[in-house]
């Protein structure tokens, strides 16, 4: 569960740094 | 399948996978990709805890890396598995559209078929509760080296090609200094081979 738990600080360190590149953002409205 | 007392499983090679569709899928924020690839396991992590779901080492393997046989005949069996990733997909259509919805509902499919390659014949196809199945598993853990080495190069790939396509995004977006593509794709690459190192060598348990 450790390991779980590290990996789920990686996921949401990966992000942040994700939202520093300009990326188109995803179509907003119902499927 | 995430880590447990009983052995380490793959982490890593989904990671890896998750940040190359990034580069193809450029509109599906890279925290809900993560997040897809990873979700049979964490719907997994309660069950696990509840005792609903359990891990145990094979008996012919030493405990750690790829040692591990699971009995999570909800979330990882075939059909478990369609219904979990449909509903992430179809809740994430909801807020960001039908095209991205697909993306993370098949990317947190993907997770089952990358398991398929790795885990001993014991993914069903359906839960045991609805019928007896047959029990899937290619067995390449039985060669962790092998299987070390093949989810390595997936997490390598997968960040060069996320780093590449956050590269090419600044450039068209006119941003002179890629410092911050540089510095995503850095830290795709590090986490996913620090996750990777940890997993292989159980120093996290």
């Amino acid at each position: 569960m450790q390991f779980f738990l590290a990996l789920i600080l990686f996921v949401i360190a990966a992000g942040i740094v994700d939202g520093g590149v300009p990326w188109p953002r995803p179509t907003r409205g119902k499927p | 399948m995430a880590a447990t007392d009983a052995g380490q499983a793959v982490i890593a090679g989904h990671f890896g996978f998750a940040a190359g569709v990034k580069a193809s899928q450029r509109q599906v924020p890279l925290w809900s990709l993560m997040l897809a690839t990873a979700w049979l396991d964490v719907v997994f992590v309660p069950l696990y805890a509840s005792g609903v779901e359990t891990i145990e080492s094979a008996p012919d393997a030493a405990p750690g890396y790829g040692a591990a046989i699971i009995h999570a005949d909800y979330t990882h069996s075939l059909l478990g598995a369609i219904v979990l990733s449909a509903i992430f997909g179809a809740v994430f259509a909801w807020f960001w559209g039908q095209r991205t919805g697909i993306v993370l509902g098949l990317v947190s499919f993907s997770h089952w078929v990358l398991d398929l390659i790795v885990h001993r014949p014991d993914l069903p196809l359906l839960p045991p509760a609805i019928a007896d199945s047959p029990r899937l598993g290619f067995g390449l853990w039985r060669l962790p080296t092998a299987s070390m080495v093949i989810e390595l190069a997936i997490v390598l790939f997968g960040s060069f090609l996320y780093w590449r396509a956050a590269r090419e995004t600044s450039a068209a977006a006119g941003v002179i200094h890629s410092t911050r593509a540089d510095i995503a794709g850095a830290v795709v690459v590090v986490s996913g081979v620090v996750v990777l190192f940890f997993d292989y060598t159980g120093l996290l348990g």
